[in-house]
C-alpha cells in the first residue's frame, strides 16, 4: 500500500459492500457534473490535430514532437475510437474523485496552472489534484499497462513513451506543490492503486523539460530518438530488428521507419501472436507477408 | 469470518511520535520498533540439580522487538500484520562502522541514491550478464549488498520473553499491537513474504487484512551452522478500523523521511551542491527577493 486514502477508500469500498455506507447526494450531483463537463470539453475542443505544447505533451520523444509540429500530415490519425477512449478515461476519473469524497478523503480538485520556464516560455496544462500538498494525476489503463507499466515509479520511468512522468513534475512545478503520484484504475476490472512518484529528481525532469523545449521552439533538425532493437526468442537474437516500445505508440513511426512492417511476431510459439513491429527482417523463416 | 480486535499500544506517545524520525547528533534516528528474527540461539544459566547449566533460553528463529535500547522483547511465535513494504539495496560498512543505504522504493531496477553520494550502496547498476567475468573486489561487493525488502507492520508478541527466557507481564506488549519496521534479507524469507502476501490477495482482502503467524524454518549451513528463515501462516482475519489508516499514514511519512534523510546525506556526501536539498530549498527562497534600485 502506497497511500493512507488507499485504505480509506478500500474501508469505504467495502463498508458500501457490505450495505453499511452510502454516497452522498451532493458527491452523486458532482460526479453527474465532472461527467457532462467530460463530455462537453471532448466534444467542443476544436480540432485535436492543431499543434502545441501542452503539460500533457512535453515529456513525449523529442522526435515525436518535432514530427507533430513540423510534418502533422503524416500523422496516423486517431481512429474514432480514440475520443470514446478518452470519455471512457474522463468518466472513470470522475467516478473515482467521487468515490474519494464519499471516501472522506479530501483533495483540491482540478486547476488550471502554467509552467514558467527559464526562457520565459509559459506551458499550460491543468492538474487532476492536490491530495496532502502534493500533486497527484488519475490514470485509467488498460489491464497490461496496470500490471506492467504501473508497477512502480521505477518501471514507468524507465518505459515512460507519453512522458507521464514530465508532466506530473510540470503540473506540481506550476503549482508550487509537491509531487505525488499517479491513481491508476485498472478500467477491465475496477482494480485501483497508488503509485508513489515521490522519488522523483525533479530538477533533471525539469531541465529535460527545458531541454524539449529548445528542441522545438528552435525548429533544430530532426533527430531520431530511438534505433530499432534487435528482436530476441528466449534470449537469443532472431537476426530481425524491431521498434521497441516508445515508437511502438508513436504516430509518425511509419514516416521515420520506412521500412516498417507491422506483422505477427515471426518467434513467438503462440497461438495468438502477438503483432510485431519489424524494420529488418534478417531471420530464415521465409515469406514477410502478413 | 474470524473477526479479531486487539487495541495498539502507543506507551503514552502519539502514533506519529511512537513511529516518527527524531534528528540525533548521530545522524536520524528512528522512533520505530525494529522487528527481526535470530539466528543463534541465546543462552542463560539455569540450575538442574543444584548445577548451574547453560541453555538455550530463547531458541534461534524467534522474533526480537526492539522498541528501545533497553526495551527488547522475544517471541516465538508472533503474530503481525502488514501494511507496507518498500526495497532498498543495503551494505554494512565494516571499516566504517555504518550501513549503507538506499532510498526506499517499490523496485530496484534503476539507479537509487544511497547515503555515501553514490548509487545502489556501491553495485553496479544493471543486468550483469556473466558474473565470474567481473573483478573478485566487484563480485564481493555484489555479494555483501543485499536486496532487501522492509517490510512495516505491527506486531503482537503473544508469549513473550526478555533475553533471559522469563516471561514478560506487560499486556501492552503481549496482546497489543506495536508498529514496527523490518529488514528481511534473506531469500528464504523474502519469499516466504512474497507467498503469503500471494495468498492474501487471492483472498481479495488488503494484506493488513490478515494476521500471520510466525514461526521458523532452521536450515543448516556446509560449516555446520544453523540459520533461519520466516515460516509465516495465515492466521485470523481482521476487520478494518479507522486506526488503520493512522497507522498507515505514520509509515507512509516514516518512509518520506527516510528517503528524504537519505536524498539530503547523498547529496552532501556526492558535493553535487554543497548543501542539503533542504537547505538548498530555504536558499533559493532567501535569494529569490528583487531589490528595487
Amino acid at each position: 500500500m502506497n497511500h493512507v486514502a488507499e485504505l480509506a477508500l478500500h474501508t469505504f469500498l467495502q463498508k458500501a459492500l457490505a450495505g453499511e455506507s452510502t454516497v452522498d447526494e451532493s458527491v452523486i450531483s458532482k460526479v453527474g457534473e465532472d461527467v457532462a463537463d467530460a463530455v462537453r470539453k471532448q466534444f467542443s475542443s476544436g480540432p485535436r490535430d492543431e499543434f502545441k505544447l501542452r503539460m500533457s505533451n512535453l515529456g513525449r520523444p523529442k522526435c515525436q514532437l518535432w514530427y507533430e509540429k513540423n510534418d502533422p500530415e503524416d500523422k496516423i490519425p486517431f481512429p474514432p475510437h480514440f475520443l470514446m477512449n478518452m470519455i471512457l478515461g474522463d468518466i472513470v476519473e470522475a467516478v473515482f474523485k467521487g468515490l474519494l469524497r464519499a471516501a472522506a478523503v479530501e483533495f483540491t480538485d482540478n486547476e488550471k496552472v502554467v509552467l514558467t520556464l527559464s526562457d520565459g516560455t509559459e506551458i499550460n496544462g491543468e492538474f487532476d489534484m492536490i491530495l496532502d500538498d502534493k500533486v497527484d494525476d488519475v490514470k485509467s489503463a488498460s489491464p497490461w499497462s496496470y500490471m506492467h507499466k504501473f508497477s512502480d515509479f521505477e518501471t514507468l520511468a524507465k518505459g515512460d513513451a507519453f512522458g507521464y512522468v514530465s508532466q506530473l513534475v510540470g503540473y506540481a512545478t506550476a503549482a508550487n506543490k509537491g509531487v505525488g503520484g499517479w491513481w491508476v484504475i485498472n478500467k477491465a476490472n475496477g482494480h485501483f492503486k497508488y503509485v508513489d512518484a515521490s522519488s522523483v529528481d525533479v530538477d533533471q525532469e525539469l531541465n529535460k523539460i527545458e531541454d524539449t523545449v529548445a528542441y522545438i521552439k528552435e525548429d533544430k533538425p530532426f533527430e531520431r530518438c530511438f534505433e530499432a532493437i534487435p528482436e530476441t526468442y528466449r534470449k537469443k537474437p532472431s537476426g530481425n530488428l524491431k521498434l521497441g516500445v516508445s515508437c511502438g505508440f508513436c504516430a509518425y513511426k511509419h514516416k521515420c521507419w520506412p521500412d516498417l512492417q507491422t506483422l505477427p511476431s515471426r518467434v513467438s510459439t503462440a497461438k495468438e501472436k502477438p503483432m510485431v513491429d519489424y524494420v529488418f527482417i534478417g531471420d530464415e523463416l521465409g515469406s514477410t507477408e502478413a | 469470518m474470524t473477526s479479531t480486535e486487539v487495541t495498539l499500544t502507543t506507551d503514552g506517545r502519539s502514533i506519529a511520535e511512537m513511529m516518527g524520525l527524531s534528528k540525533g547528533s548521530s545522524g536520524k534516528r528512528s522512533m520505530l520498533a525494529r522487528f527481526s528474527q535470530i539466528h543463534s540461539p541465546l543462552k542463560g544459566d539455569m540450575e538442574i540439580n543444584g548445577k548451574a547449566v547453560r541453555v538455550d533460553v530463547v531458541p534461534a528463529g524467534a522474533y526480537k522487538l526492539l522498541q528501545s535500547d533497553d526495551k527488547v522483547a522475544y517471541a516465538v511465535s508472533p503474530k503481525i500484520r502488514i501494511y507496507a513494504q518498500r526495497m532498498q539495496w543495503t551494505r554494512w560498512d565494516s571499516n566504517e562502522n555504518t550501513m549503507i543505504k538506499t532510498v526506499l522504493v517499490n523496485n530496484l531496477t534503476g539507479d537509487l541514491k544511497d547515503n555515501t553520494g553514490g548509487f545502489n550502496a556501491g553495485r553496479p547498476s544493471g543486468y550483469v550478464e556473466d558474473f565470474k567475468s567481473l573483478p573478485k573486489a566487484t563480485q564481493e561487493l555484489m555479494r555483501n549488498t543485499k536486496r532487501t525488502k522492509v517490510v512495516f507492520g505491527t506486531v503482537v508478541m503473544q508469549g513473550a520473553t526478555d533475553e533471559q527466557g522469563n516471561a514478560i507481564d506487560d499486556a501492552s506488549l503481549t496482546t497489543q499491537e506495536i508498529p514496527f519496521v523490518l529488514d528481511v534479507k534473506s531469500r528464504g524469507s523474502i519469499t516466504a513474504v512474497d507467498d503469503i502476501m500471494k495468498s492474501i490477495d487471492r483472498k481479495n482482502v488488503l494484506p493488513l487484512q490478515y494476521f500471520l503467524n510466525m514461526g521458523a524454518e532452521m536450515h543448516s549451513m556446509p560449516n555446520g551452522s544453523e540459520y533461519a528463515t520466516f515460516d509465516i501462516t495465515l492466521g485470523d482475519k481482521v476487520d478494518l478500523v479507522e486506526a488503520d489508516k493512522d497507522i498507515l499514514d505514520g509509515f507512509m511519512e516514516w518512509i518520506s523521511g527516510m528517503n528524504n534523510y537519505i536524498n539530503d546525506t547523498h547529496n552532501e556526501k556526492s558535493g553535487s551542491s554543497g548543501l542539503s536539498a533542504t537547505e538548498e530549498s530555504i536558499i533559493n527562497d532567501i535569494i529569490d527577493v528583487e531589490v528595487a534600485e
